[in-house]
């Protein structure tokens, strides 16, 4: 059974068809001139499944989220894509982390996904939704600036092995290199999802392209950089989705609490 | 042939036909004149709204649209034969006797000009003023006028602003609800501080940070008081509220926790008996 769960679908008139990545599910039907999209999250402890958008015999769920598109009469063909979140998403490690001066880690991070859907031929994007709604958090260094973004339910692991595999997450790697003569600690970490592409391995597994952070001399500032390529531990991979937006070149060197989040909780 | 015209109308005696073009020229001045201002006003304020905030605009209208409006009205005067130096002059001891006359009208003039200097907020900010909260529709010379929650103007004198307090509630991107709670003596507040949390952590809209904050505030009348302070997008402060509310509330009920309300005891001292309480229904 595939477990790809995106991509184009055709729709039968009438045809229902049923995805569930994760715990998010959706039922997508076709009818004369209109989408009929229904959505519903699951707790987030609930049991994970994968169903690839298979036709479905039953009828519409009536306890979901419902959403319908008027769309033009011809065409049968939606397009189901993953995307990564709109927002950065923070990480927290479990306990404070260091990384020695001159030394280097590789974080990985895992982190939920956005699905879209479009029409096709010509493209016209529908909806977008996320598989699981991860609260709002605040970023910066004052309740006065910052921005909006994600807490990330999971934590920074440094071992691939204990990163959750999902239909409905992608993996990020991180390689933080501190140049600096004092000790990093990570505490925090803002990863900038929205400017990640997304690819897919031989078996189907989400990743984002790797980042590297890198802690200058001075020890105040780090660059970041993305290396437009997934990670090597991803192995064979081709690219599914571009990123929502391009790294600025202002944010190539940024503050490094900007980054990494040194500082500790506002009051 | 237009002299015998002019005479058989009567008007040769009272005005000239050259005064009569004066004004007819001088209307025009005005008409053209006010109704270029305002175009130019409104060309401004669309042109500056991509580089301003709407209150930058809107000052940057008025601006050009009093400036163009003032040049109009002395070049219609002006065509009017009138000598403008001598009613600038006159102008001037107006003014001195119109701000003793109308001194209310100057300090609102004094004050709204500070408020548009001073900048404490721009149009579109929710502020409340002296108890009347509302969204800022325009900051004008005299005043600044609100819309409230229920869809009423109110015009508030400028003046007022000066003098009152003024609370800026979009003026920073997050803002912190402050939930009062009470439970009963009996409960464990260690378990209520947890379950709280718990209900924080659940709701999306509830920022992870900065953190949630429990404070004991003390043993009320009929309950243990406590704040559960949460963060929220400014937009969203409303919706985290009342979903706070709500979840606390599912959330002490499953866990057995009991919301108390005022219990009156009535005691008639150590030496009595307690009260005899005797039922009594219908026989059928």
């Amino acid at each position: 059974m595939s477990t790809r769960w995106w991509g184009k679908f055709t729709f039968e008139p009438g045809h229902l068809r049923h995805w569930q990545v994760g715990t998010f599910a959706m039922w997508i039907t076709r009818l004369p001139r209109e989408v009929r999209l229904v959505t519903r999250s699951m707790p987030e402890d609930a049991p994970t499944r994968l169903i690839p958008g298979t036709v479905a015999t039953e009828a519409l769920p009536e306890d979901g989220e419902v959403t319908r598109f008027g769309v033009p009469q011809s065409g049968s063909t939606l397009e189901v894509l993953p995307r990564t979140a709109d927002r950065a998403f923070i990480f927290k490690s479990q306990n404070t982390f260091m990384v020695p001066p001159g030394g280097e880690v590789k974080a990985y991070m895992s982190s939920p996904i956005w699905v879209g859907l479009q029409l096709t031929g010509p493209v016209r994007p529908l909806h977008e939704v996320a598989t699981y709604r991860p609260s709002d958090t605040w970023f910066g260094p004052s309740t006065l600036e910052g921005e909006l973004a994600y807490a990330a339910r999971t934590s920074v692991r440094f071992n691939l092995e204990n990163v959750p595999v999902e239909p409905s997450r992608a993996v990020t790697v991180v390689r933080i290199v501190n140049q600096a003569a004092t000790a990093l600690p990570l505490a925090r970490l803002r990863l900038p999802l929205p400017q990640l592409s997304l690819y897919a391995d031989g078996v189907d597994r989400l990743w984002t392209e790797s980042v590297i952070l890198n802690r200058r001399h001075d020890g105040d500032f780090a660059e970041i950089k993305l290396t437009r390529k997934p990670p090597e531990e991803a192995g064979s991979c081709h690219k599914i989705g571009p990123p929502r937006e391009e790294l600025g070149r202002h944010s190539l060197i940024r503050s490094f609490t900007s980054l990494l989040g040194l500082s500790g909780g506002q009051g | 042939m237009a002299n015998d015209l002019w005479t058989e109308l009567g008007l040769a005696g009272l005005v000239t036909r050259e005064q009569l073009l004066n004004v007819a020229h001088a209307a025009v001045i005005l008409v053209v004149g006010l109704a270029v201002a305002r175009l130019a006003g409104m060309l401004v304020q669309r042109f500056t709204g991509k580089r301003l905030d709407a209150q930058g605009a809107m000052v940057a209208r008025r601006l050009v649209f009093y400036g163009l409006a003032f040049v109009t009205f002395a070049a219609t005067l002006n065509q009017l034969g009138f000598n403008l130096s001598v009613l600038l002059g006159a102008a001037g001891i107006l003014t001195v006797a119109l701000g003793f006359a109308s001194q209310t009208s100057a300090s609102n003039l004094i004050s709204g000009l500070f408020l548009l200097a001073e900048r404490p907020f721009v149009v579109g900010d929710l502020i409340t003023i002296e108890g009347q909260s509302g969204f800022v529709l325009s900051i004008d010379l005299l005043s600044v006028k609100l819309r409230t929650f229920d869809n009423l103007m109110v015009r508030v004198p400028n003046e007022s602003i000066i003098k009152a307090q003024v609370t800026n509630m979009t003026r920073f991107p997050i803002r912190r609800v402050d939930l009062k709670i009470g439970v009963a003596y009996k409960e464990d507040l260690e378990t209520v501080r947890d379950i709280l949390m718990d209900v924080a952590d659940r709701n999306p809209l509830c920022l992870d940070e900065p953190e949630p904050l429990f404070i004991f505030l003390g043993y009320g009348d009929s309950a243990l008081t406590m704040q559960f302070s949460v963060w929220a997008v400014r937009d969203k402060f409303l919706d985290l509220r009342n979903s706070m509310y709500l979840e606390i509330k599912a959330a002490f009920d499953a866990a057995d926790i009991e919301i108390p309300f005022p219990h009156v005891t009535l005691y008639t001292g150590s030496a009595t008996e307690p009260f005899p309480v005797e039922i009594r229904g219908e026989k059928k």
